[in-house]
């Protein structure tokens, strides 16, 4: 059996071979685009007045700060045409709303007007279930090792729900989302998805379940995707920037990036056993 | 229902055929001919030999032994010196009385013998007569000479080192033809359609290097039985197993061990051949303690009986499975199945015919138990073939035949994995479809410098019921948001369902193929050839290499057959008395409706692709050179490829963007310098060294040109579509062959292989990719290298 050794060894250096390494790529850098950020969350068992909306622009890659947009006016009407507007608390890039009047399946247009150019972004607020449950499992992931957490929700049959967990523990800086809709699933009981490897017993994780329209369903999934994953490798699907719903009334050409989305939401948190 | 006017086109082929066939007035002219007629074998394993040149000098004509080994030559009542060639084998020179219909077969002794000898089988020097050109023919010997990784000897990793002919990198699946997607590629094993050439996500081959006797890929040219694929033909041939006496022969390498047996069913009648490879379970993954695997193996046979000089009988089959295990929480196999019955018929000396049936499938099957999602899809198809050779005169030959391929895919069956899942049994809709049709070409020498190839090909396609079809306003199921500048999925406003076999919708092309060669003179000649080749079947996928995943689907409405024109010219030269030879090629080709994506497409399980799917076209153009020195102790080849690969999806009305603002980019396999030099040195009868070396352009990347931050991550926008490029690839590969006892030539015989792979440690990027680092939250730059320096070592025995 020395043989057999000898042979899984040198095999074994396929692995021991292949590495991931930090390297420095020069990056050509596209001039900035306005960026907003507009997510409207009605989180269940509160009134859902306080409402925030951050505007930023696109930047160098490597770049360490984001730069932030001052001075804009901006506002969402729903259909009645009742006004609510966002003020920016100053040089902060963010502009805040405490009268909203969140309703499920209105439909609500938000406008920003900046440097002379309007823009404009419609959606519906959307509804969801309640959390139900939640599981952990010590032994979950690919590689049976890593903490999983699943969080339980059921799906009303006969309507095609779209849904988005929102995922943050205290041990990463980033937040995590899984998107899914209920097309595998209709009317089931169903869950998102976490796990880390570095989570253990004492941490925190904070989970948020969003409803959300078919649209933003698409446009999380393309951008998370986008995020996430490799970029340039074999497997990898080109990538391409993700358009959200702001659309330029001014000058069609000069778009900007993000969304305009409302939910309602509902929101745990889960201290890790 | 299938149409009458695909019954009435083979009624009339078959009439055609049976009129062509009793027509001799076509080669009985004034003088008298007759016909010289037989198969060619390896005089000691009786294995048919393809290619062999039979020439009458003096005429200055000749045949080339079919893919059975059968050759035909009919010349006017005379004496004839014949001689017959073939390199690696001793040539015969045979004196023939001409005066009645001769049946002579040939049997040709190796000018050494067998296991792996240094001898090179191959038809190195270029073929300066024939019309035959953007081929590359590889026999098993020399593909075993090529060093590799782990020293495990791959037939799709030897095709690379041929000009025009790349991958898009280390450890990945499929090639590239001249520019084309690795879909676009017809892999044919004994007839039979491959739909994955690849083990292990492309680290591997499918191809057991032991079974198989001779391969050829027609880059252009593609002769008119062909069709179905737009780019290109992998032709491979099974060996038919020796029927002289019992053998057997493997190999022990780092990540297979091979096993194959042959010999006589009925001594000189029948023979059969049974091959078996299998990869170490666990060996990838093993380093982690967990319960995972991750293996391949895969079996061929073949079969083989004369039932009498005019009939043959063939049966061969391959069976070939992936199985990755991780956890038992992702489960995932795949493979190929093919099984073929042949049946050689000789009508007469003159007319050589083949009927096949061939089965395939392709299976793939998923288990995610980590959400209680069972998946199981897949290709099934069933061909009928019959093709005819009739060796007319030694001026003219025919080839005709008919086809037809009936397809049943699978896109997918989706089912609950264990009693806790939420998921819901659902099949999604399987799709039929049918590919008959007819061909015929014309081989032919025109005056003593001018031969013509020229041949048509009619197919036909027709997508079949049962299936219930999205119907969209104006038929576009891809609508384009106006306001956000974007393509999106179309809402469907009605279906219509279609019944078994009712024809969904139909296609019909004609494909005319051309080649023809001019002699300057004994050493050198211009060639020049053109294609159409019309491609029915569409691979789904968004990716730059195919992975196992990716689903086959019909033309149908809103899927276009990709249609390609190429032409090609070359100049030809052996020189330094056939020491060296010299090709130089330069093609151009185009292919419309070359589908793409639109931005941000998602393909999996997707049961209507229309929605995401644009046609769109594509070209490609370069110049291939190729310098073989042929003999001596050191031999070998450089391969240099200069080319351009595009796509283009422009918008379908003035308002509409199309895919990348409607511009020229480089597809996903575009390489602009492609360089490979592969050579051999026999140092003595124990010794023998290998080297090969690659230099290419990277693979076309889009790296990101800024960044933004939305809901709390960050998020890279990109610029117009591969408008990177991945670092220069290069690396450097040695082997040694060592023989102990090279002239024992019974019992047990032993060959060690020991190779190194990139010997100088070159990190090649399988990628770059652009994230947010988790812990710091900033951006990076990682790039992953699969291969460092590699050493394998094998041992090859026979007795």
């Amino acid at each position: 059996m020395k043989l057999y050794k000898i042979l899984v060894f040198l095999a074994l250096t396929i692995f021991t071979t292949s590495c991931e390494e930090v390297i420095d790529v020069k990056l050509d850098t596209a001039s900035p685009q306005l960026v907003v950020n507009a997510s409207i969350e009605w989180q269940k068992g509160t009134l859902g007045n306080k409402q925030k909306i951050k505007l930023t622009t696109t930047t160098g890659y490597f770049n360490t700060t984001i730069p932030k947009v001052y001075g804009a006016t901006v506002f969402i009407t729903n259909s009645n045409n009742v006004i609510f507007n966002f003020t920016e608390t100053p040089n902060t890039g963010e502009y805040v709303c405490t009268n909203f009047v969140p309703v499920w399946d209105e439909a609500y247009t938000l406008t920003i007007n900046l440097n002379g150019q309007t823009y404009t972004a419609s959606e519906t607020l959307k509804s969801v279930s309640s959390i139900t449950n939640i599981s952990q499992n010590n032994k979950g992931g690919f590689t049976g090792d890593q903490i999983e957490i699943k969080s339980f929700f059921n799906d009303p049959p006969n309507v095609d729900n779209y849904y988005m967990f929102r995922f943050k523990s205290n041990i990463t800086t980033i937040p995590s989302y899984d998107i899914f809709d209920d097309g595998f699933t209709q009317g089931n009981e169903n869950f998102g998805l976490y796990n880390n490897e570095d989570l253990k017993s004492g941490d925190n994780l904070d989970l948020t379940l969003y409803g959300i329209s078919k649209r933003y369903f698409e446009y999380m999934r393309k951008l998370t995707a986008v995020a996430g994953s490799s970029s340039g490798g074999p497997f990898a699907t080109p990538p391409a920037t993700v358009r959200g719903n702001i659309v330029n009334q001014t000058n069609a050409k000069n778009f900007a990036l993000g969304y305009f989305t409302l939910s309602e939401t509902d929101y745990r948190n889960y201290p890790i056993q | 229902m299938i149409p009458k006017k695909i019954i009435a086109v083979f009624l009339f082929f078959l009439i055609a055929l049976a009129s062509f066939s009793q027509d001799r007035s076509f080669s009985e002219t004034a003088k008298q001919k007759f016909t010289l007629s037989g198969i060619i074998t390896d005089a000691s394993s009786n294995e048919t030999l393809i290619g062999v040149n039979i020439s009458i000098p003096e005429l200055k004509t000749g045949v080339t032994t079919n893919e059975y080994g059968f050759y035909s030559l009919t010349l006017p009542k005379g004496t004839y010196k014949i001689k017959i060639t073939y390199l690696g084998y001793q040539t015969i020179e045979e004196t023939v009385s001409l005066n009645q219909n001769i049946k002579n077969n040939f049997k040709l002794i190796g000018s050494e013998s067998v296991l792996q000898e240094v001898v090179i089988t191959e038809k190195k020097t270029s073929n300066i007569r024939k019309p035959e050109m953007s081929v590359n023919n590889l026999s098993g010997n020399t593909i075993k000479k090529i060093p590799v990784v782990l020293g495990e000897v791959d037939v799709l990793k030897a095709l690379l080192t041929l000009p025009g002919v790349t991958n898009a990198g280390e450890g990945q699946s499929g090639f590239n033809v001249r520019g084309g997607g690795a879909d676009q590629n017809l892999i044919l094993l004994d007839e039979a359609t491959i739909f994955n050439s690849s083990h292990v996500f492309g680290f591997f081959s499918v191809f057991n290097p032991d079974a198989i006797k001779d391969l050829k890929l027609y880059k252009g040219g593609i002769p008119a039985r062909f069709g179905g694929r737009a780019s290109s033909v992998l032709d491979i041939y099974q060996k038919d197993g020796n029927s002289n006496k019992l053998g057997i022969s493997g190999g022990i390498g780092l990540i297979s061990s091979r096993l194959l047996m042959q010999g006589p069913i009925v001594k000189d009648k029948g023979s059969f051949l049974l091959a078996g490879r299998g990869s170490y379970a666990h060996l990838f993954l093993k380093l982690s303690d967990n319960p995972n695997s991750a293996y391949f193996y895969d079996l061929n046979t073949k079969m083989n009986y004369k039932l009498n000089e005019n009939n043959n009988l063939f049966l061969s089959g391959y069976f070939g499975r992936d199985l990755f295990n991780l956890n038992d929480s992702f489960v995932n196999t795949y493979g190929n199945t093919t099984l073929n019955l042949r049946w050689n018929h000789l009508f007469s000396e003159k007319l050589f015919s083949n009927l096949s049936l061939i089965y395939s499938d392709y299976y793939y099957g998923l288990n995610l138990d980590l959400i209680g999602f069972l998946w199981n899809s897949g290709i099934k198809n069933y061909n009928i073939k019959y093709d005819f050779k009739n060796y007319i005169s030694d001026k003219l030959k025919l080839n005709y035949g008919i086809n037809g391929v009936y397809y049943d895919f699978n896109p997918g069956v989706i089912e609950p994995s264990n009693a806790t899942s939420g998921i819901n049994y659902r099949q999604l809709e399987k799709k039929f479809a049918l590919e008959p049709s007819v061909y015929i070409d014309a081989e032919q020498k025109v005056t003593k410098d001018l031969y013509l190839s020229y041949g048509l090909r009619y197919s036909m396609f027709y997508r079949l019921g049962s299936s219930t079809i999205n119907l969209y306003e104006n038929n576009q199921a891809v609508v384009f948001n106006t306001d956000l500048q974007i393509y999106e999925k179309g809402i469907p406003i009605d279906t219509k369902y279609y019944g078994n076999n009712k024809v969904i919708e139909s296609f019909n092309n004609l494909e005319p193929r051309f080649a023809a060669s001019y002699q300057l003179n004994e050493y050198q000649s211009v060639k020049a050839n053109y294609n159409r080749m019309t491609q029915y079947l569409q691979l789904i996928t968004n990716t730059a290499s195919p992975t196992p995943l990716d689903v086959w689907t019909p033309s149908d409405q809103y899927i276009q057959p990709q249609i390609l024109d190429q032409v090609a010219v070359g100049y030809f030269k052996n020189f330094n008395n056939d020491n060296y030879s010299l090709e130089i090629e330069s093609y151009y080709k185009k292919t419309k409706n070359r589908i793409d994506y639109i931005d941000g497409a998602d393909l999996i399980a997707n049961e209507a692709i229309e929605q995401i799917i644009l046609n769109g076209e594509m070209r490609a153009y370069g110049l291939e050179v190729l310098l073989r020195k042929n003999t001596g102790k050191l031999n070998g080849w450089i391969a240099y490829t200069l080319s351009k690969s595009e796509q283009r999806t422009p918008g379908r009305n003035a308002k509409e963007t199309g895919i990348n603002e409607g511009n020229w980019y480089r597809s996903g396999y575009d390489k602009l310098h492609n360089l490979s030099i592969t050579s051999t040195y026999e140092h003595n009868k124990k010794w023998t060294f290998g080297a090969n070396f690659v230099l290419q352009t990277g693979q076309p990347v889009t790296y990101p040109n800024g960044q933004y931050e939305y809901q709390g991550i960050t998020v890279p926008s990109y610029g117009l579509r591969n408008g990177n490029s991945l670092p220069v690839y290069h690396h450097l590969d040695v082997s040694a062959t060592y023989i102990p006892k090279p002239n024992k030539k019974k019992n047990w015989q032993g060959e060690w292989v020991f190779s190194v792979y990139n010997l100088y440690g070159r990190k090649n990027a399988a990628s770059i990719s652009f994230r947010q680092n988790e812990t710091s939250g900033i951006n990076e730059a990682i790039r992953l290298s699969i291969f460092g320096i590699v050493p394998g070592i094998s041992y090859n025995f026979k007795f």
